[in-house]
């Protein structure tokens, strides 16, 4: 079964209801699949055939949406990936990774990517006002036919491409339903990347139930009032960010009317946060923990709230979660260690994978790198790993950080880690060894700028000496831990 | 997964909520499981090992849901059997499915002497007796948790396997087209042992809801125990309606009851208006088969748009419309209905019909299936054969269904006076029937050689999960027209 299937029988039943509202535009179901049927046709009419991977580069909901339905239509694989100032090597390394055939894009004329296999670049804006004599059919596909490539950072935070099938997305989209249940009077409200997964996942079963996606257009609180938005898509970063507006602005001294859900994706979201989203936004929070690579594992949510609002959220009812060690063996209950998932809507495994045994996909689970317990078979506690800093939802590898931090040259050593501030948010922290002084604010300016804003460093602490073993590797829990003893790293009360 | 582990979860979230409520009995999700894991103990402490087919019989809903996940819990594989006045055929399926072992929630006395089987053991004996803790037993996704039985309406019964996967996804995807959650009270008004009952009380105990038992009636048990959900076949939903209309009441028969779901055969537009207005505005009609789980949903929309309407295609599942040759036939034309879902049965064992291939399963149903994904089921593809005149019964029976007071109908054929094929609507309608009407309609539709005689009946036998047994009809029909001819 093809994804768009039942998207496209939502538009025969009731084609004049809307599907997407982005600012104060809104396309009815027949209009988008129109849309979509038309950016196939002259997708195929330039050579995309099935199976082709396509990458979609078009940031915001519009284009994520048609190109990657249309991408399926033809039973094409569809990719989202991300073009950024400085990080042309890394969008080559990804389109090469996935075999990118083809480029559907609303950049630049000039835009090119260093990819071989990339046969044609097309315009999205050109397929969309292109006219077409007849519009291609829906290719029929099968539940094993791949939909989508995922880009994750993984567990190591070097960039992965993760397969996913149409059986499984399908899956994976109803599943949620049943968490979250959805229909046609639904106004999904997506707060975050369209082309992520995650996204993904959320905008396409709006759409297989009949409700409408909404797209933020700049301030996420004012498009929820104004469409009435039934359910919020956030990370803790936007979620943070809505609540300080909210706090400054009477019409939301009380939660917004319509909003059942506010789902918060990414990473765990500190308790008093928690209280205030609460208050302000909605009185329903729904804190999901889960990868790219196996979809949601486990929700905070009004069930867990009153046991254990600081776990990481009870299991799935559809997941298998166990903790292993560094082997692969199951350890006793309520043991710390890597935690292995399985779950018949996870993802097919990963692109370019060649050593199968050294693979995280290995005998039907899934090999995370989130090191946790699990209480009584049902809560489970992530405990920071240390090397991989999610700040906010944004994942970066602490050695990615650190080389940035030690392009100076007048900076020996470093370490780069997260601590949580006086609101409980996880905040950047660099500890360096430089004895001949250092400029911060170029560090700073140059980590905001690899990484983002979240990525400014709350404190820069400048020590003597770091510890080290005997290979001469830094002892980083040691250095972090000694920052910690004197006191409060960020020095914020 | 193991289908006890989702349950074991909710036991450690809400310990103290009640999961089984039957009459005067609750079992709060703490008891439920310490009953399972001493049952789990004991059955362990008897030889039963993984893969061992254990026999069932319990009628009643604790007891069946108890001995269910009791074995479940050891890795074993659960047969469900109804020994009602000692069926023989049913006892038979003990053998044909190789079950090493029997459960019952009879008296300590009972026993079945025609079956060898290496232990027999009542659930008194299971739940009271100690026996060393066994941890929960880790299973494969792929690997059997159940057998059910084929209902049998076409012929001999077959064991159908389910995987623990499988049966989990059953539930899970029940509860999007059902949502439910810790509030939700389900009240179950027929036996738990069939894959229509067991998706949906195990959908709830997934959720954290409670599974109410029709103790001592189903409406007793719908009103003291605030049921919020109410799961029927049209024999039950009927029987609740009768109580109703008795009553006289002009508003539905309780205030908590949010939904409920009607399931097992076609239900005539006359009755979906009579269970909207007499049990619950929100009534949902649901198609599926044990080999497929749910399949299609009509609800109320649907109902009064397209009342003959089975239901809209769910969005996890595929139908394809085969004809004989086995192409795929479009939108709106009739044929076999071919089924791909995610929570398939694995199979017949031992089956060689070709049913289950290619991870699709050949249905004895036909129909139709429209661009909007609304499915027309329309019999299991027999065919009323009037002198070269061929009809869909289906087809029949909605054109005779269209007056309000047929509440059931079957179109068969008896030999007429000349030996030829004659057409009989056979038809259960209390409140008396408008028969020169009818017979207009069907004038009207087929033309003038089928134009049925009609027969009326009091009721029509059905089977346990409520499916018309349309042979008896047959009989009764041709003994009630014995004396015209």
């Amino acid at each position: 079964m093809n994804v768009i299937e039942v998207i496209a029988r939502r538009a025969v039943l009731r084609p004049d209801d809307p599907a997407l509202i982005i600012e104060d535009r809104r396309m009815s179901y027949s209009d988008l699949m129109l849309n979509v049927a038309k950016v196939a046709t002259g997708m195929r009419a330039a050579g995309v055939g099935r199976h082709d991977v396509v990458a979609i580069l078009a940031p915001g909901l519009l284009g994520q949406i048609i190109g990657s339905l249309a991408v399926a239509h033809l039973g094409a694989v569809s990719v989202a990936l991300i073009a950024e100032g400085g990080k042309g090597v890394a969008l080559a390394a990804a389109a090469a990774l996935c075999d990118v055939k083809y480029v559907v894009h609303n950049m630049p004329d000039e835009f090119h990517i260093d990819a071989p296999s990339i046969q044609a670049y097309l315009k999205l804006q050109s397929l969309l006002s292109g006219t077409y004599e007849e519009l291609v059919p829906m290719v029929p596909t099968e539940p094993e036919d791949m939909f989508r490539i995922a880009m994750s950072s993984g567990t190591t935070g070097r960039p992965k491409a993760v397969r996913y099938t149409h059986g499984r997305v399908i899956l994976r989209a109803q599943l949620t339903i049943g968490l979250y249940p959805s229909g046609p009077g639904d106004r999904t409200l997506v707060c975050l990347g369209a082309g992520l997964l995650f996204s993904v996942i959320y905008w396409l079963r709006t759409l297989m139930c009949g409700g409408a996606v909404v797209g933020p257009a700049g301030a996420p609180l004012e498009a929820a009032l104004r469409h009435r938005a039934t359910f919020l898509l956030s990370s803790p970063a936007t979620a943070i960010d809505m609540l300080q507006m909210a706090r400054s602005d009477a019409r939301f001294s009380r939660p917004l009317p319509d909003l059942k859900t506010l789902c918060i994706g990414g990473s765990t979201v500190a308790v008093p946060i928690q209280e205030a989203l609460r208050k302000h936004i909605c009185p329903n929070i729904a804190i999901n923990y889960g990868t790219t690579e196996t979809g949601l594992v486990a929700v905070v949510d009004q069930d867990v709230m009153d046991i254990d609002p600081t776990s990481s959220g009870r299991l799935m009812p559809w997941v298998e979660a166990e903790v292993v060690d560094a082997q692969g063996n199951p350890l006793p209950a309520g043991e710390q260690g890597v935690l292995r998932i399985r779950s018949p809507a996870m993802a097919n495994g990963y692109i370019g994978a060649t050593d199968a045994s050294k693979s995280a996909f290995r005998d039907g689970w899934f090999y995370s790198n989130d090191v946790a317990t699990i209480s009584q078979g049902t809560l489970v506690y992530l405990s920071g790993r240390g090397d991989v800093l999610n700040l906010s939802g944004i994942k970066v590898d602490a050695a990615r950080v650190e080389a940035v931090v030690a392009r100076d040259p007048a900076v020996l050593e470093c370490v780069a880690f997260a601590s949580p501030d006086d609101q409980g948010v996880q905040r950047l922290i660099v500890a360096v060894v430089a004895p001949d002084g250092l400029d911060a604010e170029a560090l700073s300016a140059r980590c905001t700028q690899a990484f983002g804003k979240r990525f400014e460093p709350a404190a820069i602490k400048i020590v003597k000496a770091f510890p080290h073993n005997e290979g001469g590797k830094i002892l980083r829990d040691e250095v972090i831990r000694t920052i910690g003893q004197e006191g409060n790293p960020l020095g914020m009360n | 997964m193991n289908i006890v582990e989702p349950i074991a979860r909710r036991a450690v979230l809400q310990p103290n909520k009640p999961a089984l409520i039957m009459g005067d009995v609750t079992l709060t999700y703490s008891d439920l499981m310490a009953n399972v894991a001493k049952i789990g103990a004991n059955l362990s402490e008897a030889g039963v090992r993984s893969h061992d087919v254990v026999a069932i019989v319990a009628p009643g809903l604790v007891g069946h849901v108890l001995l269910t996940l009791g074995v479940a819990y050891v890795g074993a594989v659960s047969l469900p059997i109804a020994v009602g006045q000692a069926d023989q055929g049913e006892v038979e399926m003990i053998e044909v499915c190789g079950a090493s072992f029997l459960t019952h929630s009879r008296g300590d006395g009972f026993k079945l002497d025609s079956v060898t089987l290496r232990g027999q053991m009542s659930l008194a004996m299971l739940t009271q007796t100690a026996a060393p803790p066994v941890p929960m037993a880790h299973v494969e996704p792929g690997e059997i948790c159940r057998l059910f039985l084929s209902s049998g309406t076409t012929g001999r019964r077959k064991p159908i396997e389910m995987s623990h996967q499988g049966m989990l996804l059953n539930a899970l995807l029940t509860g999007i087209e059902f949502p439910a959650d810790s509030q939700d009270r389900s009240l179950l008004t027929l036996g738990p042992a069939l894959l229509y009952t067991m998706m949906f009380w195990l959908r709830s105990l997934t959720a954290g809801g409670a599974v109410i038992a029709a103790d001592p009636t189903p409406l007793e048990a719908l009103r003291k125990h605030r049921a919020t959900f109410v799961l029927a076949s049209p024999i039950s939903a009927t029987s609740l309606l009768k109580v109703a209309q008795i009553e006289g009441r002009l508003a539905p028969i309780s205030d908590h009851l949010r939904r409920i779901c009607v399931g097992g055969s076609a239900v005539s537009p006359a009755l979906q208006g009579l269970y909207r207005k007499h049990l619950c505005a929100n009534l949902a009609l649901v198609y599926g088969a044990t080999e497929t789980g749910l399949l299609a949903v009509a609800d109320t929309e649907l109902q009064q748009r397209d009342p003959t309407a089975t239901g809209n295609l769910v969005a996890w599942a595929e139908i394809q419309v085969v004809g004989e040759d086995g192409k795929v036939l479009g939108p709106g034309e009739s044929g076999r209905l071919r089924v791909r879902t995610p929570g398939l049965a694995n199979g017949y064992p031992g089956d060689e019909s070709g049913a289950f291939k290619d991870g699709w399963f050949l249905s004895g149903d036909y129909g139709t299936l429209s661009r909007e994904g609304v499915l027309h089921v329309g019999g299991r593809g027999d065919v009323l054969n009037l002198s070269g005149r061929k009809l869909d019964p289906g087809l029949v029976e909605s054109v005779i269904a269209q007056d309000s007071a047929v509440l059931e109908c079957v179109a068969l054929t008896v030999p007429g006076p000349l030996g030829q094929p004659q057409l009989v609507a056979a038809v259960v309608a209390p409140q008396g029937l408008d028969e020169e009407a009818l017979k207009q309609r069907c004038l009207a539709a087929f033309g003038k050689n089928c134009v049925p005689k009609v027969v009326i009946l009091e009721s029509f036998p059905h089977n346990e999960g409520g499916k018309v047994l349309r042979r008896e009809v047959q009989a009764l029909a041709e003994r009630a027209l014995l004396p015209a001819r």
